[in-house]
């Protein structure tokens, strides 16, 4: 009778005696929590449980493997146009520099603009700048870079204005051969060198020759680099030469822009 | 040998619980399917397996963590003596009990670790209660009830594992 008693009590106390000794070896680990021999213990564990959990960590990997692509192409994607701008922003720093050496050593009274729109409508080449009347432009004043001469004011609104650019049939420019200082008057047919009329076939034009403003049409003041000299054909019987010109200015890459809004009696040779 | 086949399921789901168990996390809170194991094992055995299972497995877990040891094996001890009690003797298993027990280990065990782990600065008592123990209470609840509707399940709750 005794035995199936005790065996019961055994049985229903066995929970119980397992309890306690999972809750005061419980807290003895909390205890020991902090010591070596429990660290080391541990990190034998946790490189077991490495080893075993490594198989499975291929599985969310490949499972983000299409975002995480997607997110890395976003981010290149961020980084090649941060870059772009980056440089972008370099390029227009040195650009803008040079300029404003340029407006300082001029000489002239300048106003710089911006080109926001062309006009490439074959025969009439213009570009409009985002400055006008509001800023004291009027008709005919002269439009520079650093570089040279770009043309002159032909409309003007209040906060912006049309430029005629030298590569237009309509407009022609006075200027002086530096070297045998003959005096010319360009003119565009097309493509984009200048031609020079005027020019007598006894100048001794040579290629590579500067040619300025002279400033004799009363629009572009004198010393204003236009370009230079590239072909030289003396046509007989013909009494003048047929002179193309360079220009001093890339009218397909224009972004900022002078204009003289008056200039000292004696202009600077560039 | 469903002894051996029990410690390998625990010792797996140990490892997907710390490795793969992060893709169904929902805002941070994750289920907890080791403790669905555990009671498992717990209302088919009585409360010596539920004590046994869940200090092994606390212990276990504790280990890949970076947690104090002895937090989860206490806890997961608590929890497997508690849903061992409830199916203990002639009671056995039922989906009934499973899914009650379920849910207060389930709640009694994130109350604990909510005790050691979470910093009291960061909210009430019952605030961190609501917000941070009910809602993996609830997700694990919820696991724990789509696994026992499975077939699978069938096999695996009917009988005591050791």
């Amino acid at each position: 009778m005794a035995g199936p008693v005790s065996k019961l009590r055994t049985q229903t106390f066995q929970p119980w005696i397992a309890l306690l000794f999972a809750v005061i070896l419980s807290f003895a680990l909390m205890a020991t929590d902090k010591t070596t021999a429990n660290s080391v213990a541990r990190q034998h564990a946790f490189d077991i449980i490495a080893f075993v959990a490594k198989p499975f960590s291929v599985i969310p990997a490949a499972l983000h493997l299409a975002s995480e692509n997607e997110r890395l192409r976003f981010e290149n994607t961020q980084l090649r146009l941060a870059s772009i701008a980056a440089e972008e922003a370099m390029r227009e720093n040195v650009r803008l520099q040079r300029l404003l050496d340029f407006r300082e050593k001029s000489g002239f009274r300048l106003k710089a603009a911006q080109v926001i729109a062309r006009q490439p409508v074959p025969g009439v080449n213009s570009i409009l700048i985002d400055i006008g009347r509001e800023d004291n432009l009027t008709t005919d004043m002269a439009v520079i870079t650093d570089h040279g001469l770009v043309g002159k004011t032909v409309q003007v609104g209040d906060h912006s204005a049309v430029v005629q650019v030298l590569i237009d049939r309509n407009l022609g420019a006075a200027v002086l051969l530096t070297k045998c200082r003959a005096n010319g008057v360009t003119y565009w047919e097309g493509g984009y060198h200048l031609l020079l009329e005027n020019i007598p076939s006894t100048a001794a034009v040579r290629l590579g020759e500067q040619v300025i403003t002279s400033g004799m049409d009363g629009i572009f003041p004198a010393g204003i680099a236009v370009g230079e000299v590239t072909q030289v054909d003396k046509n007989e019987p013909s009494l003048f030469l047929q002179v193309e010109i360079q220009p001093a200015v890339n009218f397909t890459r224009l972004e900022e822009v002078f204009v003289v809004l008056d200039s000292p009696e004696i202009i600077p040779s560039p | 040998m469903n002894l051996l086949k029990s410690i390998g399921i625990g010792v797996l789901l140990v490892v997907l619980q710390i490795s793969i168990l992060n893709l169904l996390a929902i805002r941070g809170i994750k289920p907890d399917i080791v403790l669905i194991f555990l009671i498992i094992h717990a209302l088919a055995g009585g409360p010596l397996v539920g004590v046994i299972w869940g200090f092994l497995l606390g212990l276990i877990l504790d280990s890949a963590g970076s947690g104090m040891i002895g937090v989860g094996s206490l806890t997961y001890a608590l929890a497997g003596f508690i849903v061992g009690q409830m199916g203990a003797g002639k009671l056995g298993f039922s989906l009934q009990r499973y899914l009650i027990s379920l849910f207060v280990a389930s709640l009694i065990g994130n109350v604990i670790f909510l005790y050691f782990y979470q910093p009291w600065e960061n909210g009430s008592f019952w605030e961190l209660l609501f917000f941070k123990a009910l809602p993996v209470v609830f997700y694990t609840w919820t696991l724990g009830l789509i696994w026992i509707l499975t077939p699978f399940a069938a096999k695996t709750s009917d009988r005591s594992a050791v």
